[in-house]
């Protein structure tokens, strides 16, 4: 949830960000590179947050991100201004991130701190979640990461992505099967 | 499905946690192709005070090398004329005295 201060002269600090936002993006586009690094430090840590969802290991976290941002570099002429910064910049890194996930170019690292593999035949023992999520195909899991984890609905997804409405609650019913699934054949 | 809600549960704990460093923007910045011209000014700026100060070297050199060259000259065109002037002293006294011989 986003705060926002009335100042005395009747606007927002909300309208002021969004303001100076505007003014480094207009400079971006000319070729600023300072303030595309200003642009770049307002957002690197939810771009760092999002990619953390999906990633486990540091480089991986750090290329997305780096990826994102000079993805955005490259395209900020499409950005139309319709929507916040925050929501292109949010589909460009999510896109990277099932780009990603799909080529499977690197084996995902358990983290340490994740509990030990359920035993088949015990079904109170804790879940191992990554073992559950290494089953799943990359779009299953890019899919029940945003749902549960960031915990967006099927509407907010596909607004985010540019996917249909449709497609997202096609992807979100089968990856909530398939889960299903597996955890049926782990219990 | 308790099985199903644990499952929810972790992956909304489930985060890498890794924040972005201080130098982060400047990484991404770096990796930014360079503006047109950018290239050209970066070596105008490295290369003109190199060229300026050969050139001055040069400069100095020359006027260097001209002076000594000036005093060669001016020198040589002395001792020029005092080998002339010897010369045609001696010539005179040659003369002289072969004319005394005679």
């Amino acid at each position: 949830m986003e705060l926002v201060f009335p100042t005395a002269i009747g606007m927002t600090l909300t309208d002021d960000r969004a303001g100076v936002e505007a003014e480094l993006i207009a400079r971006s586009l000319g070729g600023d590179q300072v303030a595309f690094a200003s642009l770049v430090r307002r957002h690197q840590s939810r771009v760092f947050l999002l990619a953390g969802r999906f990633f486990r290991r540091r480089e991986d976290v750090e290329d997305v991100a780096q990826e994102t941002f000079f993805t955005a570099w490259r395209r900020l002429a499409t950005y139309e201004a319709r929507a916040p910064f925050e929501h292109w910049i949010t589909r460009v890194c999510l896109r990277l991130c099932y780009a990603r996930l799909a080529a499977g170019r690197r084996r995902e690292e358990p983290l340490a701190s994740t509990s030990l593999a359920a035993p088949h035949h015990d079904p109170t023992a804790p879940i191992d979640v990554e073992r559950l999520l290494a089953r799943l195909t990359p779009s299953d899991r890019f899919v029940l990461l945003l749902l549960d984890g960031e915990g967006w609905s099927v509407k907010e997804i596909a607004e985010r992505i540019g996917w249909t409405v449709t497609n997202v609650k096609v992807r979100a019913f089968r990856a909530r099967r398939r889960l299903r699934q597996v955890l049926e054949e782990e219990s | 499905m308790n099985r199903l809600d644990d499952v929810r549960r972790s992956l909304r704990d489930r985060h890498a946690g890794i924040e972005p460093d201080a130098l982060f923007a400047d990484r991404v910045v770096a990796r930014l192709p360079r503006p047109e011209g950018w290239t050209i000014a970066w070596a105008a700026r490295r290369i003109l005070p190199v060229s300026v100060a050969l050139a001055m070297v040069l400069m100095v050199a020359a006027l260097a090398t001209s002076r000594s060259t000036n005093r060669t000259i001016a020198s040589s065109s002395t001792s020029a004329i005092d080998r002339a002037q010897t010369g045609s002293d001696s010539l005179e006294w040659l003369l002289e005295g072969g004319e005394e011989r005679r």
